[in-house]
């Protein structure tokens, strides 16, 4: 197969992360960005791969990053422990007949569901960046990884959320943006979020207010 | 000491892997140690169990979406207050919105409807909230714990409905 030809299929296919080397334009037609600075996000592809063997259970999300590599959010009860427990994001590899994992998080405690995202800025520092949106009976915020190589950089909490209707706390995923800045990124809401104080009492934040910064060591 | 009287809303009634995770309050927890509120009591009960009405009282509501899933709301009278008993991941209702119901009348089954389908089947758990307010506000608000109506918490040893 012609490589124009491959790019048309991984293209029709949503298969971003392979062009994410090769440069391809077909990105325009994917993924959703709208200045330079923007990290764009990344259809991602679900996976079908067998786990049992690994230990993993209750997968709540399997992607394919590239054609060896794949995301999946999965608990494993052999590695929780008291301070370390829940669905866990593993990056497996899948070239081989049965699975292995190459790395895997910390335990995002007590969240029923994660719901993942990728976005991507080539132009930025920090190129590859994977949001872990999660949730049991309501939205907890997103939880912000690097994907490097094999592994998962843990960067830091966007504990905001919008309220619904019903006065219910919901994914705030949709209207965040995330634009590159010199040492990391930036995150930006579209609308006024809510954030949870200590107490478990949600504040409103104008959204100019809420915009929050990682500048290569914490995101605030 | 209160007059009114009140019945659990399963034949077994315990929390959900004996945790304090699954009562009320700041009981939660996420990887990077920032609490969480849970607004109710999780009990354990397998898909299928049968719910029971707390107290004699009308069905304010029922609904099915969101994190919540298949939702009963039952107004009842507490000494003297109007609470909302609100059940939650139900599998099915059998009575429906604005029926008055009696104490230990069976209301539907427990079941993994909204976000609980994404937990493992050993997790299965009705959720159920004391409210205050019909429409009741988010996260802890206008909620109360239920150990204030049912006086004691089935946490580390169940108690028989």
């Amino acid at each position: 197969m012609s490589e124009s030809k491959q790019l048309q299929r991984y293209c029709a296919n949503g298969l971003l992360a392979l062009l994410l080397v090769s440069g391809s334009a077909c990105w325009a037609e994917n993924e959703k960005a709208t200045t330079s600075n923007d990290y764009r996000i990344v259809d991602l592809k679900p996976a079908q791969v067998n786990v049992d063997h690994l230990g993993l259970t209750a997968c709540t999300g399997m992607f394919a990053l590239s054609a060896t590599r794949v995301l999946a959010a999965c608990r494993s009860a052999k590695s929780d422990t008291a301070e370390d427990s829940g669905l866990r994001l593993f990056i497996l590899a899948t070239e081989v007949t049965k699975a292995s994992i190459l790395s895997a998080t910390r335990g995002l405690g007590d969240a029923y569901s994660v719901v993942l995202q990728q976005r991507v800025n080539e132009a930025g520092k920090y190129k590859n960046l994977i949001l872990a949106d999660a949730a049991a009976e309501y939205a907890y915020g997103t939880a912000v990884y690097q994907l490097d190589g094999d592994k998962l950089n843990y960067l830091g909490d966007i504990g905001y959320v919008q309220m619904s209707a019903e006065e219910n706390a919901i994914s705030a995923l949709n209207i965040t943006t995330l634009q590159a800045s010199k040492d990391g990124f930036k995150v930006s809401f579209s609308k006024d979020v809510h954030r949870m104080d200590n107490s478990g009492k949600y504040q409103r934040m104008d959204a100019r207010k809420a915009a929050m910064l990682y500048d290569g060591k914490k995101l605030k | 000491m209160s007059d009114t009287q009140v019945a659990w809303p399963l034949v077994n009634n315990i929390i959900r892997g004996m945790s304090e995770n699954n009562t009320f309050g700041m009981v939660r927890k996420l990887a990077n140690g920032s609490p969480k509120p849970h607004q109710g009591w999780d009990f354990s009960a397998s898909i299928g169990t049968t719910v029971y009405a707390i107290a004699d009282g009308t069905v304010e509501f029922i609904k099915n979406n969101g994190d919540y899933g298949r939702q009963l709301c039952l107004s009842f009278n507490f000494d003297g207050t109007v609470y909302y008993a609100f059940y939650a991941h139900l599998q099915t209702t059998s009575v429906a919105a604005g029926a008055k119901v009696e104490m230990n009348d069976a209301i539907g089954t427990t079941g993994n409807s909204g976000n609980a389908s994404n937990l493992p089947h050993s997790q299965d758990h009705l959720h159920f909230e004391i409210r205050t307010k019909l429409k009741p506000g988010a996260g802890l608000a206008d909620r109360i714990s239920p150990i204030k109506i049912f006086k004691r918490c089935p946490l580390k040893a169940g108690i028989p409905g």
